[in-house]
């Protein structure tokens, strides 16, 4: 590692305007991730257009202060109102609104905090040893290994997306064929374009996000209006308290460590992080009865694990250029669109920018710990908001979010498109993340195996049999076929349920 | 099974309807893919990821249709329909989207804008008018001179400024 260069980025990103909008981004990621309903990929959706006019350095800081302040931002609905705000916070309100029922809301939510920076820090340290280890071994990669590369990634996704393994293919598929749409890669043949010259170049990324989470969710959000004001609990203590810490610490330094490997594992998000720490917790307890009645230690194994997952995450996005959930691959457009393409010749070519990425997500976290606390109240008022002037400011941001990427007209179309595609995908239990990877791992996966063909005369034996693709290949198959397994496990359990 | 329930368990059965809309969608692609011309250089021409595609559609898509039939029993999903008030209500959220996007250019972002969020708040059940007035200004002109003169973007400024 380039301890100079590294120290540099460092203090660029120690700028005030840098630091302003990692301040900025994270504050807006915690509203967002706070407002039940909204996730923290919609989150990242609705900001990343505010981050289009920005420099390079300003525009990172602020996208990974919006992830990370996201991530957190879940957590407080689940304590006060037992409502999450996103997955990932699922975990923790089996503890947290224990604790905000005995009048100790302020202490969950402190503990909250400060579990998510320390998860955080530690996930982000954890990214700026290990990925560029991943890139050095990526570097070995042809044409070839990038195809399997981008099959396994989706494979992963797919398999580990929620409900039936059959639609999440199909939407896996679907996707794949939406990116088709526009020039050939090889030949600039337009495919499915029908002489449109806004679809030349395909359905633009952040619009078809925007639309497949924000719109889907605000529709959603629309019809099942609900009209009960829910109030926020009272908070106290805004700050940890030492004795607090002492009891967590184990906790959150395991949790941390499993999250981030997780995070780092494709299609694993960072709600599978937070249960499997706050059920690692709950294993090496001395007292696992507390569990589930308001443990502090539950409210920090789940909330470090889910935020060292944000680390994790970025791991395969910027040594592979392989997006491991559906926010790093909103993160991933975004990159691109700032004219950086994350992956292996990223850390030949652009290890500055790689290490403005690693700094700013270090400072994102202490940003977090300290807007985090200072913060817990108001955050606390801002899930009281009245629906009725959230939903429509919510289409506003899409509308615009859409529209500002290319000032064009045709890209607000696509968003309400693929909103309305989201709307129903999800009706009928189709995961929607598949879509998203598929458009960016679709393009990778066509050019490679094509330009791999080229280079080896159109053979396809010398294309699939090289040992990287060919384990990458296996392994991917493998993943479909257990998650094939599981699923029928999981229905036949189902199934003796209902009977009994 | 008789002709009339045989019909109404297919309509009832959306995953069934669903699979027969995936092939639909793979025949369509595998149809369009026949004009797509041949590459000189290599065998794996512009057509040839669309079509591996849709036959992979196809096939899944064919594999929820059997597993729909075989199965005998169908998957239960919320009813869509527009006698459901939550449902006429996002239906017409979507339809004030479509004509406040049809009129954003000619009246620009700051006036539409402000009726548009009216218009959605009255949707949504809100009926204390100056809170509507004062929110949907606000936000309309938070987001303008956030992205209009922080962030350099341009949002339609309509007719009575000449674009």
């Amino acid at each position: 590692m380039d301890i100079e260069l590294f120290s540099v980025s460092l203090l660029n990103v120690l700028h005030w305007k840098p630091l302003l909008m990692i301040f900025l981004g994270v504050t807006g990621g915690i509203i967002i991730g706070s407002l039940p309903g909204l996730t923290a990929t919609m989150g990242v959706a609705l900001l990343v257009p505010f981050t289009f006019g920005l420099p390079l350095i300003e525009s990172i800081g602020m996208l990974l202060g919006i992830f990370c302040g996201a991530i957190y931002g879940g957590s407080i609905p689940a304590i006060l109102i037992r409502t999450p705000g996103t997955p990932a916070a699922a975990a923790t309100l089996i503890d947290g609104y224990p604790l905000s029922q005995k009048g100790e809301a302020g202490r969950a939510l402190s503990i909250s905090v400060f579990s998510s920076f320390v998860g955080g820090l530690s996930g982000a340290l954890i990214m700026t040893v290990l990925s560029p280890q991943i890139s050095k071994f990526a570097l070995q990669f042809g044409s070839a290994e990038y195809f399997a590369l981008a099959v396994f990634g989706l494979s992963i996704i797919v398999s580990v997306s929620s409900g039936s393994i059959i639609k999440g293919i199909i939407v896996g598929f679907l996707g794949l064929l939406i990116s088709t749409i526009g020039m050939d890669p090889i030949t600039g043949y337009p495919r499915f374009t029908y002489g449109s010259i806004d679809l030349f170049e395909g359905p633009a990324f952040i619009p078809t996000l925007i639309g497949l989470f924000a719109f889907s969710e605000v529709f959603k959000g629309v019809e099942t209006l609900s009209s009960t004001t829910k109030t926020a609990k009272r908070i106290k203590s805004v700050f940890p308290s030492f004795s607090d810490i002492k009891i967590v610490w184990k906790d959150i330094a395991k949790s941390s460590v499993l999250g981030t490997f997780i995070g780092a594992i494709p299609g694993a998000g960072s709600d599978i992080a937070a249960f499997v720490g706050y059920s690692e917790a709950k294993r090496r307890s001395k007292n696992p009865e507390k569990f589930g009645n308001g443990a502090i230690e539950g409210v920090a194994a789940a909330e470090s694990a889910n935020n060292a997952c944000t680390g994790g995450a970025m791991i395969p996005m910027l040594s592979l250029g392989i997006p491991g959930d559906a926010v790093t691959a909103i993160l991933l457009g975004a990159f691109v669109i700032q004219g950086f393409q994350p992956g292996p010749m990223m850390y030949q070519d652009h290890l500055d920018v790689v290490y403005t990425v690693f700094s700013s997500m270090m400072v994102a976290n202490i940003a977090l710990l300290i807007v985090g606390l200072i913060g817990i109240r108001l955050f606390a008022r801002i899930i009281t908001v009245r629906k009725s002037i959230l939903l429509p400011a919510i289409f506003v941001l899409s509308i615009v979010g859409a529209y500002s990427m290319r000032n064009s007209m045709f890209d607000i179309w696509v968003a309400l498109f693929f909103g309305v595609l989201g709307y129903f995908l999800q009706r009928y239990r189709f995961p929607v993340s598949p879509i998203l990877l598929a458009l960016i791992l679709g393009p990778m996966a066509e050019s490679n195996l094509r330009r791999a063909f080229i280079i080896a005369d159109d053979s396809m034996i010398s294309v699939l049999t090289r040992p990287i693709t060919a384990t990458l290949l296996t392994l991917g198959i493998i993943a479909l076929v257990t998650a094939v397994f599981r699923q029928r496990k999981l229905d036949k359990n189902l199934a003796i349920i209902d009977d009994s | 099974m008789p002709p009339v329930l045989r019909s109404r368990f297919m309509f009832r059965n959306k995953n069934l309807l669903l699979g027969l809309f995936g092939i639909a969608i793979s025949s369509v692609v595998l149809y369009l893919t026949t004009s797509f011309p041949d590459s000189p250089n290599t065998s794996l021409g512009p057509s040839f990821f669309p079509v591996v595609l849709a036959y992979g559609l196809g096939f899944f898509s064919s594999l929820l249709v059997t597993t729909s039939l075989i199965t005998n029993t169908i998957e239960k999903f919320d009813s869509f329909s527009f006698k459901i008030i939550g449902i006429r209500r996002a239906g017409f959220s979507f339809l004030i989207t479509v004509i406040y996007c049809l009129l954003l250019e000619f009246f620009g972002f700051l006036v539409c804008t402000t009726i548009y969020l009216m218009a959605l708040m009255f949707l949504l059940k809100e009926r204390n008018y100056l809170l509507m007035l004062f929110s949907a200004s606000l936000i309309s002109s938070v987001i303008f001179l956030i992205f209009n003169i922080l962030l350099n973007i341009t949002l339609p400024l309509g007719l009575l400024y000449g674009y």
